[in-house]
């Protein structure tokens, strides 16, 4: 039961947070398999079942913008930060450090 | 491509919303051949059935990948539950009084009384299946349809604690909800009876009984105590909790009702027979009948009683 309570604690933890992390690193173009190497190597892991959705629901909130693109002879769906992610992702950053430092002061 | 990759991107199409089933295969193909590619670079050979199982099993069941695709996730959301769970509450509560209420007519009244009881029993059981369903259903409607309740979103406690029709007072104590339905619907199921439009069996061993014209002295007391007695429980369920002026209403309309009990327990001759059908035991039929209702009676005027002494220690206690 405890492991199972800390799993489902962390995920409502991980929720906002994967969010804020795909908007942030969207801001220079990428597509899924890359994104996802790239929140690995800084960090956070995220599974393609959780990542690939999540970033369907954020281009159809209008956040991302997204477009099928030929490289390496293969085609790949590239996504990149739209001009209103890049506003709403500035006010959730603010949200967030605003958390994190009270956070802090709490911890 | 790998057979074992189709065969996964095949399952994961049968789950997938259609318009964007091709667009999603196509991503999803991509991404898996990349992590087969990196990993074989890896071990500089082709991967086995078994590594690439494993690779498909990190991106998860086809149906728990899709369903992640899909515009909704949930039935209903934390904003509706809560409404949601006290409308479903409060139709289970009135399907359970009027289920109970019929149990127990077929009880005291039918041949074989268990086998009818359990009918009855079995029927509203069906009954509180469908009309959960239903209230589910009514509410993903409006939770889907992003429905907004603004009287919940315009709640001002100034105007719980307003006052009633100009009488205001501290409040003593929460009353919860289900007791104030649980209330509501035993007396809305006593009027509609009392008013004839809801007609309970009324035969006992094959003969047909009914209620004498002494009752008529009672007709208009039992109206008003049950109109007046609704009054009070929807104020109940406005403003759910407890004032002295309310508990003193209370009181009075329950030492009403014992009043009303005990005279109409000491009254003769409130049954009698409007059709003998079998033309034998007619008069031990009514005697069985007399001894129910009175029986009856006798339980709702030690309800009543109790009731009444909780209302004077409410008072009386600070």
């Amino acid at each position: 039961m405890p492991s199972e309570l800390i799993d489902k604690l962390r995920l409502e933890l991980r929720r906002g947070s994967l969010t804020i992390a795909v908007l942030a690193q969207l801001r220079s173009e990428h597509y899924g398999y890359t994104l996802r190497k790239a929140l690995a190597e800084l960090g956070l892991e995220i599974d393609e079942g959780t990542l690939y959705p999540l970033l369907r629901r954020l281009e159809s909130q209008g956040l991302l913008t997204s477009e099928w693109r030929e490289e390496d002879k293969r085609e790949k769906r590239f996504y990149r930060l739209s001009t209103e992610g890049r506003a709403i992702l500035k006010q959730l950053l603010e949200e967030w450090r605003a958390l994190n430092g009270a956070l802090d002061n709490i911890v | 491509m790998n057979t074992l990759v189709e065969h996964y991107l095949l399952q994961l199409q049968t789950f997938l919303p259609a318009k964007q089933r091709d667009d999603i295969t196509a991503e999803l193909r991509e991404s898996i051949r990349s992590s087969v590619e990196e990993r074989e670079r890896e071990l500089g050979r082709p991967l086995t059935d078994d590594e690439l199982n494993s690779i498909l099993q990190g991106f998860g069941h086809p149906m728990l990948v899709a369903g992640r695709y899909l515009p909704m996730q949930h039935l209903i959301g934390q904003e509706v539950f809560p409404l949601y769970w006290y409308a479903l509450q409060a139709v289970l509560i009135v399907i359970a009084v009027v289920g109970g209420s019929l149990a127990g007519v077929a009880l005291l009244t039918e041949p074989r009384a268990a086998q009818a009881a359990t009918q009855v029993v079995a029927r509203f059981l069906w009954i509180a299946l469908e009309a959960a369903a239903i209230v589910t259903l009514v509410f993903a409607i409006l939770e889907q349809a992003k429905a907004r309740f603004t009287f919940l979103e315009k709640f001002d406690v100034r105007n719980v604690n307003a006052g009633i029709w100009g009488v205001r007072a501290a409040p003593l104590s929460p009353i919860p909800r289900a007791d104030t339905l649980f209330e509501i619907a035993t007396v809305v199921l006593l009027l509609l009876w009392w008013l004839d439009w809801v007609v309970f069996t009324n035969q006992l061993r094959g003969v047909e009984l009914r209620l004498s014209s002494d009752i008529d002295p009672f007709f208009y007391p039992v109206l008003a105590l049950c109109i007046v007695d609704l009054a009070r429980l929807g104020v109940d369920l406005a403003r759910p909790y407890r004032t002295r002026p309310r508990v003193a209403l209370r009181l009075v309309l329950n030492i009403a009702w014992l009043a009303l009990f005990v005279v109409v327990f000491r009254t003769d001759g409130l049954i009698e027979i409007a059709a003998n059908l079998r033309a034998d035991d007619g008069a031990a039929v009514l005697r069985t009948a007399e001894l129910v209702f009175r029986g009856a009676l006798f339980v709702l005027a030690l309800v009543s009683a109790a009731l009444v002494a909780t209302d004077i220690v409410r008072l009386v206690r600070r």
